[in-house]
């Protein structure tokens, strides 16, 4: 996934900044700095003396634009951090060694962090081995049970992140437990309104199908026998899920048991932000900062 | 122990024929599951339907059902409530489902249990092969309660509990998924999770509960070994788990293990491999049922 991603970036210009905050692990300060040899960006790393002088005595004399700024304390590193790139002195905040809840409360509060009420969501991005393709689920992480509105940004977020990935009329299944609509199951009806507002040319380029359920989605002869007709089943480019617990099985069954390579981007928010997800290899986590520079 | 599906079909042939009453085999692939099964020697059919509509289906395949018992229906709901009123009268081992929508076999089947005073809720088990892995994994409830409470789970599992038992395996391992993710409110399915934990944690259930609430847990363990049954918190994630065949290689199949018997699930979209395995999981969970004298109260 990092080679396809890597053969994908552009080579030219002056690479973003990513910051750092908290620095304390060693293993994702290592992942921020294998992402600067490959020539994605530019290291930021906010952390204690201790940890610094660390940091300096490993990278110094082999990176050459290593920027170091001390700040005590996981709380204070990450509001420096935000504040950094507020004022337009860093471009991508990456999260470091800290409890996710208070990193994520921290940077997406309305007020004081990097993100608009409702307008962000997580999208796990797995590569296909048989053909190096990109399939993404979404929304795996933030809510729980997306409404309609709510699932609306969800797909325009996906979009955003189709578009560096050079994914040409996204295709978009948006899944239910069935394929019908049904009144009494709000996940069909949703389904329903994003094909119809999709049909008239509100996600741009894209084609969302929906509701589908996981068969028609995945298969085209599945879809062709349930009378479905529509270019999605089977070519599916972005699967939408109606829940969280539903994109946590999705995306970790095709990963652990299909053993796809997979990473994970936070979309939608004024500036990229690495969260700092179990699970993740060390090549997809530097895979994830390259993602989130191709969001900028 | 029975941990792959080639095991399935020795057994269904040991075993079969076993009577088996299908709900409206009236198109191609289920048509064509039955003469398969039958020409296996796992089944002996018995078709209830549009008398038309399955000759047709028939004929294309060139399978000769003159000497199959029919009888004619047109409504999808008395066909299903005939046949699941056959399994309970036990003119049949087990019943499956061919052309009519699913609701109708498990309204047919609730209605017969309630009248039997023998369970309120029935599920849908999903049981899939997976690569890999020593074991079969059933994953359930996939087909019938779309956000199911606290009890309704402790009934599904128990469900569940009872096919990892006809299918050799004493003390099955349990996983309730959830989305365990330090953001956010606590899922209620993470909180029916550690209250079973709290009430069965002890085994008392006949299950063990494991500690993971995901597949990445589980692999992230270091052991990566599957449990015996994956509890979905609701039918979207039923629906996912289940039916993933076209996109990993896993293969499945799905049977409502009823008091009376069990009733095979094919989904609509199934093909003709999918559907004898269905059938002969029924087979085989019919055979047991009667050697362990567990079945029909």
């Amino acid at each position: 996934m990092l080679d396809y991603l890597c053969s994908k970036f552009p080579r030219q210009g002056e690479k973003p900044k990513v910051v750092l905050a908290p620095a304390k692990d060693q293993s994702v300060i290592d992942v921020l700095l294998k992402a600067v040899k490959l020539n994605i960006c530019r290291p930021v790393i906010i952390g204690n003396s201790d940890v610094l002088a660390e940091v300096a005595q490993k990278y110094r004399p082999v990176v050459s634009d290593l920027e170091l700024i001390e700040q005590a304390g996981d709380f204070e590193s990450i509001k420096l951090a935000v504040k950094m790139i507020k004022e337009n002195r860093a471009d991508i905040l990456m999260q470091g060694d800290t409890n996710r809840k208070d990193f994520l409360n921290l940077v997406l509060d309305p007020g004081k962090g990097l993100a608009k009420r409702n307008s962000y969501s997580y999208v796990s991005l797995l590569m296909s081995p048989k053909d190096n393709r990109f399939t993404m689920i979404t929304d795996t992480f933030i809510h729980t049970l997306p409404n309609l509105q709510e699932k609306s940004v969800i797909v325009e977020n996906a979009l955003k992140l189709a578009l560096p990935l050079k994914i040409d009329r996204p295709k978009v299944a948006v899944l239910a437990a069935i394929e019908k609509v049904n009144p009494r199951i709000p996940s069909t009806v949703d389904a329903a309104v994003l094909a119809k507002m999709s049909e008239r040319k509100q996600f741009g380029d894209a084609v969302v199908e929906g509701p589908l359920d996981i068969d028609c989605a995945t298969s085209r002869e599945a879809a062709a026998r349930k009378k479905l007709d529509s270019v999605v089943p089977g070519d599916v480019d972005i699967y939408v899920v109606p829940n969280v617990e539903s994109g946590y099985a999705f995306s970790q069954m095709l990963a652990f048991v299909g053993k796809m390579p997979h990473a994970g981007v936070l979309v939608g928010t004024a500036k990229p932000v690495v969260v700092n997800v179990p699970f993740i290899g060390f090549d997809e986590k530097v895979a994830e900062i390259a993602l989130s520079a191709m969001l900028l | 122990m029975i941990n792959n599906f080639a095991k399935i079909y020795q057994l269904a042939k040991e075993k079969g024929p076993g009577k088996l009453v299908v709900l409206a085999p009236e198109d191609r692939e289920f048509m064509s599951a039955v003469k398969i099964a039958r020409h296996e020697g796992y089944v002996e059919p018995f078709f209830i339907g549009n008398l038309e509509k399955m000759q047709i289906a028939a004929d294309e395949l060139d399978f000769n059902v003159d000497q199959i018992k029919k009888i004619s229906g047109s409504d999808p709901q008395e066909i299903a409530d005939y046949g699941i009123a056959m399994l309970f009268n036990k003119e049949t081992d087990l019943v499956s489902k061919g052309q009519i929508p699913t609701s109708y076999i498990y309204r047919a089947v609730i209605k017969e249990e309630q009248k039997r005073g023998v369970k309120n809720n029935i599920s849908v088990a999903s049981l899939m092969e997976v690569p890999g892995c020593d074991h079969m994994v059933a994953v359930t409830d996939v087909g019938v309660n779309i956000a199911p409470d606290y009890e309704a789970k402790v009934e599904i599992i128990k469900d569940a509990v009872l096919l990892m038992n006809l299918l050799g395996y004493e003390f099955p391992q349990v996983v309730m998924l959830s989305a365990n993710r330090d953001y956010g409110p606590a899922l209620q399915s993470y909180l029916d999770a550690q209250r079973l934990r709290e009430e069965y944690g002890d085994g008392s259930g006949g299950f063990e509960i494991r500690p993971e609430h995901s597949v990445a847990e589980i692999f992230d363990s270091g052991k990566a070994s599957l449990p015996h049954i994956f509890l979905v918190p609701e039918l979207d994630t039923g629906n996912i788990m289940a039916k993933l065949n076209y996109v990993i290689p896993v293969k499945r199949c799905a049977t409502v293990l009823s008091s009376a018997g069990p009733v095979a699930i094919p989904s609509r979209s199934d093909f003709t491999e999918s559907i004898v395995r269905d059938m002969a999981l029924g087979v085989v969970l019919a055979a047991r049922i009667k050697e362990k004298d567990m079945g029909l109260n």
